[in-house]
């Protein structure tokens, strides 16, 4: 198997068991579609520059700087999951004094009140997300549930609903460009990856719905944690 | 024969269905395909 056809099957099977989690997600109300529009388009405009940017910088040094933010990002979550009123100087809610400068606000039950000033700020995130993903190689997601929860103040299992969403339209668009460009993939290779990635969903869902928001947080940290310890080992071992 | 795909298909939806990533642990799949013994058909990759 190439590496090409490799990223085409990759991009299907997340893509595709990315809908199957985001689908009873959007009828649960787990997903905030305008804010996961706004980072998808901003992402598809940021990853090719983030792409182009990565081939500037040598592979081992770009992995050591996406395991340093990956530890960061990891150190945030799990501060904010002891301590959810830990203000991110980015969103505030309606309980905050007026003289709060925070680009956006959260109104009583959770919803996100999305000024211009806001959108401005979502569209700079979702770019930073989409320049990031596409100068690291992922998917984005590890990248866009912590920039959701500290920037925007969402909460952990929204902003869970909201990355499958997001992870979807990224998909489509990058499918959609992968045959575009002449290329093709084993569809029985897909459909085993769709398989288990059904199986495993179905169950990471059981298992996120159990989850106090806190909790989850701190698992997200954790399997962030491991990440960059692989990374770091993976940049070392080149 | 249902391989390894199946597997590594089961771990990244588990990780995507808690946290919302995961994605990521592709990467480790790749690594792993290296390995020679892990093209084999028998595995179910071509």
């Amino acid at each position: 198997m190439g590496p090409r056809e490799a990223v085409g099957i990759s991009l299907a099977a997340v893509g595709g068991t990315a809908l199957f989690g985001a689908v009873p997600r959007l009828m649960r109300g787990e997903v905030e579609l305008r804010t996961g529009l706004l980072f998808a388009i901003a992402g598809m405009i940021g990853a090719p520059i983030g792409s182009y940017v990565s081939k500037l910088v040598p592979e081992n040094v770009l992995l050591l700087m996406f395991a340093g933010l990956m530890l960061v990002v990891a150190w945030r979550m799990w501060a904010k999951s002891r301590n959810p009123k830990l203000p991110s100087g980015v969103c505030s809610t309606e309980s905050t004094p007026d003289g709060d400068r925070s680009a956006c606000r959260r109104d009583g039950d959770g919803q996100l009140r999305l000024t211009s000033r806001c959108a401005r700020l979502l569209v700079l995130v979702g770019l930073m997300t989409g320049v990031l993903s596409g100068m690291f190689g992922v998917g984005g997601g590890f990248v866009i549930v912590p920039a959701l929860v500290l920037f925007t103040g969402m909460e952990i299992h929204r902003a869970v609903g909201t990355s499958l969403f997001v992870i979807v339209l990224v998909s489509i668009s990058g499918v959609a460009s992968h045959f575009a460009n002449g290329n093709s993939l084993s569809w029985e290779t897909t459909l085993q990856f769709l398989i288990g990635g059904f199986a495993g969903m179905w169950l990471g869902g059981i298992l996120a719905k159990r989850l106090k928001g806190p909790t989850l947080q701190k698992v997200f940290s954790v399997a962030v944690v491991l990440v960059a310890a692989f990374v770091i080992w993976k940049s070392v071992a080149l | 024969m249902f391989g390894l795909a199946i597997i590594f298909g089961c771990i990244v939806g588990f990780a995507l269905g808690l946290t919302g990533g995961g994605a990521v642990f592709l990467q480790f799949l790749y690594w792993f395909m290296d390995w020679q013994w892990v093209r084999a058909k028998r595995w179910g990759f071509p």
